[in-house]
């Protein structure tokens, strides 16, 4: 006689909800014309929705199904994250959609189906759970990479994105099977409890394993040296996908991130630290260095992301609660920096797609002031300057890292900050300080939706900078 | 409270770029402190200090701890009080003065972000923000000062004053610090509650904390050494100057020491210096107003003398009266200067002294005002100045800390200021129009009007002053200062006073050959007050020139192949480094991928050797 | 025992797979690939996870492979004997290193494992690794990432419509 499983859908309701509702966008663009805004609208309900039920189970961790899926305050934040950055990619897709004639229904689908694999990742206390969550999130942004079919670029940031994905997937299987072979479980607790005795410790399985892992999921962050993927593929991708691919993935696949090495495998951080350390230092020079020349914002975007994974990478390294905190913290503020910047690319993106260069904006601030004024506050934010969210976000950081004595790495994270206002105050000093050349002018293309986006998102990374109070205090229980 | 004063920064804060609306930011503003001061006023005195309104706990993370908090105190009420208040008034005159400008919303907007800075710094609750609040009141002194950009001389005197005012920052960060490592907060009510277990009068800390504060009060009130930016910062706006110079920023130093007056109290050395310099400001800017003939100038160093007193007042312990005397010459001198900006305006931008005369006729409400302002200026019996300037001058003598010095000093600038004073006033009012090709003009309405609320205020305020010492003391541990009837020394100063007034009389009333003779007589000492003592040229000497001199040879020898070319190399190394990695993304997949199996195996290289 | 059989059928998983590597001709390289997951099967039985090595043989063996086939002749791939299998511009250096690299590494784990004494394999109950297991574990223990997977699926699919489509109204 099989014993029935012991189901707890109630865990499980954001998961459900946004399943449902990406299967009803899914079904509802079979019948409906050519205009999509149902969709659009049906997608926020679904998100909005999913971010409400997973309050439903308080905030304490509560373990369900066997130990493989918990719901705790990391995974509930995270979850209203995702839906924020799902909602903000949805709603700047719409002109932009619009406007390059990408007319596929299932692209709103995909972003939902993404997001449920997000919150599995955050959600997910099994090593097999999070490998479901890693690919159902890299498989939807492969798709959502190559959406502009016609354009060569699309294409290939999708091939490319994907030869590399599964390329990465193997080495994150293939850790995880060595940790579960060293181990003999998938239960990230039951792992931890093995590791506390101390006889496994040094097992060479053990440590391949982790090496492996740190590999696939440097890739899955875009961290150096396995990086090299994002900066072609970020500029590839239809720009509201650059944004989306930016934040919500990365914010899910460093939750997943945290979740192993800080509550699985913190036991042997001895082996672990030393590496992420370097990795991180790499990190945050390769991305700072690297956007100093780059003259294209997509691109600049993109260094600038890697930068930022670095310095997730350090709230990781403090392994403390205040370095949960901090993460989470940041996950959101970047999260709106992040959307901010890439909806003012969008709105004042070229008609025929091309995107803007550096120099393209020169003169903006006099044109069109309002709009510079929020580019401003999103690089200064993005840079690390207070009172902007940026830099609550790296002070909370970098005093979890000091906290545990990384004296070092928080010298070389602030030194990278400065580096880093080399390149966001390069775009400030062209809005300002530069006349445009050439007759080319500035059109923003003002779609209310856009617009609604920047707004959130100014509102967001104000408002966190200067109370971060409330969201700190959640994000520490 | 703590909500409405928000949404009070936050109307300063708006821009919008019309007249009115700046205005009635900064008139809301004066309504909102109004209000906190009745509600103060309702509260036992033993009660009104130390409310800290925490509006946002800002930061947190282990010790360090930062809120977003306002102090509502009697002294930051008071300190409010004068600043939305004279503030307003001048916004209500710029309208006026500034009618003309092109760039009218861009001063407005500055006027506004600088009520604003100077709100923060008065309501800081710690010490943090008081810098904040300082930094940008030096920010926005800066772009108010070179607001004619196209004026070489304001553009080098806006740099000036930028410069003296960071060096003022840089004192007030390092005691900051000081601060915090000593007192393990940045918070004025930990600070002060802790500062008279952990510390004996004068011990180490103490006066290293005091002294440091010291150097960001002196930049900030234009005290020597640190004096030479107030003078040149008259080529700003003439509503600027009466709004920095004399009604709000300059006593940001003045406030610091009375809020940190139990810091100061337990540092009686730092009390004697600040006595000291006070009073040889005093005197020492008295003696160059004697002979400049700018009219603004004339005040600027007369603002430098007020201020001097008011140090000298907080230096023997009187916070009180120095705070007293700040209000009173919040008014009287925010009235000279937008009478003079009135003169000016009505000579068409006219300021030599010199050239003027006879307005008295022309432009009588100007005329009233700056005879009011005048006599109050001088401490002229029942004027606002009287009380205010009279209580200090005799504290010299009879506080504890006072001594015969210290009065001297005082007594003297009194005199001095009587001559001064009344020298700007016969030239500029009686007598007959000596320029031909001026035409002055009374003033508009919105101009006057200010005029008369100042001069109203310069007449009666001296008569709040008894309310005044009483409403602060809570702030000062209590007590009221003793009020010291002295009817000689009164009379004294008064003599004094009017012998300078006298004296300028008479020099306006002899004919120009004899001022010529006595001008021959005293050139020596004429030539050096008006190069103001040489302190220009002394820093130009000593400081200037010397570090030209190092500048020159470091640029030689060390910028040109020293530093310039390691910050080159530098620069260009980033650059080669930067475009390295450019051509490492070299856009092959397979070279991706070498990559990461690159990197895989360096890790796991370092973890097996390691 | 088991040694015996294992060391045969791994020598021949790996010599397959180097002929997946080298062979010019890709039907060749096909059918070295499902030799050599017939082999891993092999090594699946081996230990005692009969129903992967079933699955092994199905799946990978049998559906992949027919998979791959069919594309191989639906794009008539020649031999590709134009291909230059020298090193490519720049990369000779960083190749070498990394293979140097490797050996050292592998030589070092050679050594640690050898080193170690030999881990004493965990219990395994008498139904390990039969269908009836796996099918109870994957109904119980496993049962929401058996439901999670098929999300996976459905995005995968509706991906590999939308990317295929010719049409797209």
């Amino acid at each position: 006689m099989i014993p029935a499983p012991i189901v707890d859908l109630v865990s499980l309701s954001p998961v459900i909800v946004l399943s449902l509702f990406a299967m009803g966008v899914l079904i509802l663009d079979l019948f409906i014309g050519k205009d999509k805004t149902v969709l659009v609208f049906l997608s926020l309900l679904g998100l909005f929705l999913a971010a409400v039920s997973s309050l439903a189970k308080g905030t304490g961790p509560i373990y369900s199904f066997s130990n493989s899926y918990v719901v705790d305050t990391f995974s509930i934040f995270l979850t209203f994250v995702f839906a924020i950055s799902s909602a903000l990619a949805i709603m700047l897709s719409v002109s932009y959609n619009k406007e390059q004639g990408i007319k596929i229904g299932e692209y709103y689908s995909i972003i939902l189906f993404c997001t449920v694999g997000m919150i599995v990742l955050a959600s997910s206390a099994d090593l097999i759970m999070i490998f479901l969550g890693i690919e159902i999130v890299s498989i939807s942004l492969y798709i959502l990479a190559g959406i502009r079919r016609t354009e060569k670029r699309s294409n290939e940031a999708a091939l490319k994105y994907f030869l590399l994905g599964a390329f990465a997937s193997g080495f994150l299987l293939y850790g995880m099977a060595l940790v579960y072979g060293a181990t003999g479980t998938t239960h990230l607790k039951d792992i931890a409890s093995v590791l506390a005795s101390s006889e496994f410790k040094t097992s060479p399985i053990l440590l391949m394993g982790v090496v492996l892992l740190v590999v696939g999921f440097g890739f899955k962050v875009a961290s150096v040296p396995f990086h090299m993927w994002a900066p072609d593929v970020y500029q590839g991708s239809a720009t509201p996908v650059t944004a989306f691919m930016s934040v919500g993935p990365k914010a899910a696949v460093f939750a997943a991130f945290f979740r192993i090495f800080v509550e699985g495998i913190p036991n042997i951080s001895d082996y672990w630290d030393t590496i992420l350390c370097i990795v991180a230092v790499i990190t945050m020079f390769v991305g700072n260095l690297g956007a100093i020349i780059q003259d294209n914002m997509k691109r600049l975007l993109a260094y600038s992301s890697i930068s930022h994974a670095g310095y997730i990478l350090v709230a990781l390294i403090a392994k403390n609660s205040l370095g949960m905190s901090s993460l989470l913290f940041y996950m959101l503020a970047y999260a709106f920096m992040s959307f901010g910047a890439f909806a003012i690319i969008i709105i004042l993106d070229k008609q025929n797609g091309d995107n803007l260069e550096v120099k393209d904006y020169a003169g903006l601030g006099f044109k069109h002031p309002v709009i510079a004024v929020c580019m401003s506050i999103f690089l200064l934010s993005l840079g690390g300057l207070p009172p902007f969210a940026g830099f609550v976000g790296k002070f909370y950081i970098f005093s979890a890292a000091v906290k545990e004595g990384y004296i070092t790495l928080v010298v070389l994270g602030v030194l990278n900050s400065a580096i880093s206002f080399y390149y966001y105050l390069r775009v400030i000093v062209y809005m300002y300080m530069k006349e445009p050349e050439g007759d080319y002018q500035v059109q923003p293309s003002l779609a209310p939706f856009s617009l609604l986006v920047i707004g959130i998102a100014v509102f967001g990374t104000i408002e966190l900078g200067i109370f971060p109070g409330p969201v700190i205090s959640w994000t520490m229980n | 409270m703590g909500f409405l004063a928000l949404s009070f920064l936050g109307a300063v804060l708006d821009k919008k770029q019309v007249g009115l609306v700046a205005c009635s930011a900064v008139g809301l503003a004066f309504l909102v402190a109004f209000w906190a001061l009745t509600d103060l006023m309702n509260l036992e005195p033993a009660e009104r200090i130390g409310h800290v309104e925490v509006l946002y706990p800002w930061i947190t993370s282990g010790k360090f701890h930062l809120d977003l908090s306002v102090l509502i105190d009697p002294l930051s009420v008071f300190m409010l009080m004068i600043i939305t208040g004279v503030g307003f008034v001048i916004h209500v005159y710029s309208i006026g003065y500034m009618n003309d400008d092109p760039e009218y919303s861009r001063f407005m907007s500055y006027m506004n972000l600088f009520i604003f800075s100077m709100s923060v710094l008065v309501m800081a609750a710690d010490f943090f923000f008081l810098i904040v609040g300082w930094a940008l009141v030096g920010l926005a002194s800066y772009l108010l000062i070179g607001f004619y950009s196209e004026k070489r001389s304001a553009v080098l005197a806006a740099r000036k004053a930028f410069v003296m005012n960071v060096i003022g920052d840089v004192g007030m960060v390092v005691a900051a610090y000081v601060i915090f490592q000593n007192f393990g907060s940045l918070n004025y009510v930990d600070v002060f509650a802790k500062a008279p277990e952990m510390y004996l009068p004068n011990s180490d800390a103490i006066l290293l904390i005091t002294f440091l504060l010291l150097v960001g009060a002196f930049a900030k009130s234009a005290q020597i050494p640190l004096h030479t930016w107030l003078p040149d910062a008259m080529e700003g706006p003439t509503p600027v100057s009466a709004l920095i110079h004399a009604a709000t920023m300059v006593t940001a130093g003045v406030y610091l020491i009375a809020r940190c007056s139990v810091l100061y109290e337990l540092a009686p050395y730092t009390m004697y210096l600040i006595a000291t310099v006070g009073g040889i400001t005093a005197i020492f800017a008295a003696t160059i107003g004697l002979v400049q003939n700018d009219i603004k100038r004339v005040i600027a160093y007369s603002t430098m003398s007020q201020l001097g007193y008011m140090f000298l007042a907080v230096g023997i312990g009187m916070f009180g009266l120095g705070m007293f005397h700040l209000m009173t010459h919040a008014f009287f001198k925010a009235l000279l200067f937008l009478s003079a900006g009135s003169v000016i305006h009505g000579m068409s931008g006219e300021q030599d002294i010199r050239k003027m005369g006879g307005l008295m006729a022309i432009m009588p409400l100007t005329f009233i005002s700056f005879l009011i302002g005048s006599l109050s200026l001088i401490g002229f019996p029942l004027t606002s100045g009287y009380f205010s300037k009279e209580a200090i001058i005799i504290s010299a003598w009879h506080a504890p800390m006072g001594n015969i010095f210290f009065w001297g000093l005082a007594v003297v600038t009194a005199g001095l200021t009587g001559f001064y004073s009344f020298r700007i006033f016969f030239f500029a009012f009686m007598g007959k129009q000596k320029d031909p090709n001026a035409h002055p003009h009374e003033s508009p309405v919105v101009m006057t009007l200010p005029l008369m609320i100042l001069a109203f205020l310069s007449l009666i305020a001296g008569g709040l002053g008894h309310d005044v010492l009483e409403f602060l003391s809570p702030v000062f541990g209590g007590h009221v200062p003793p009020h010291h009837e002295d009817g000689l020394l009164e009379g004294i100063t008064l003599t004094l006073g009017a012998v300078g007034v006298i004296a300028a009389l008479g020099l306006y009333l002899t004919d120009e050959e004899r001022v010529k003779f006595v001008k021959d007589m005293l050139l020596p000492v004429h030539e050096i007050l008006y190069r103001k003592y040489y302190i220009d040229e002394l820093y130009d000497f000593f400081l200037v020139q010397p570090t030209k001199a190092i500048g020159k040879f470091l640029e030689e020898k060390a910028e040109r192949q020293g530093i310039d070319f390691v910050v080159d190399q530098v620069a260009e190394k980033v650059k080669e480094t930067s475009e390295g990695l450019s051509q490492w993304q070299s856009g092959k997949v397979r070279v991706y991928a070498l990559n990461m199996v690159g990197g895989a195996v360096m890790i796991l290289m370092f973890l097996v050797f390691y | 025992m088991e040694l015996l059989i294992f060391y045969p059928i791994a020598a021949l998983a790996v010599v397959l797979a180097l002929f997946v590597v080298f062979n010019k001709s890709p039907i060749g390289s096909a059918v070295s690939l499902i030799g050599l997951m017939l082999c891993l099967a092999g090594v699946f039985i081996g230990l005692s996870a009969h129903f992967v090595a079933i699955l092994q043989v199905i799946i990978y063996a049998g559906a992949i492979m027919v998979l791959f086939m069919f594309v191989i002749m639906l794009l008539n791939l020649k031999d590709d004997d134009n291909v230059i299998w020298k090193s490519r511009e720049g990369n000779t250096l960083l190749t070498v290193l990394t293979g140097f690299l490797v050996l050292g590494i592998l030589y070092k784990i050679i050594s640690i494992t050898l080193s170690a004494d030999s881990s004493k394999p965990a219990k395994i109950m008498e139904s390990f690794g039969t269908t009836a297991e796996v099918g109870k574990s994957l109904f119980t223990t496993y049962v929401l990432p058996f439901e999670v997977a098929s999300i996976l699926l459905l995005v995968a699919m509706v991906g590999a419509l939308v990317l295929a489509k010719t049409k797209i109204d």
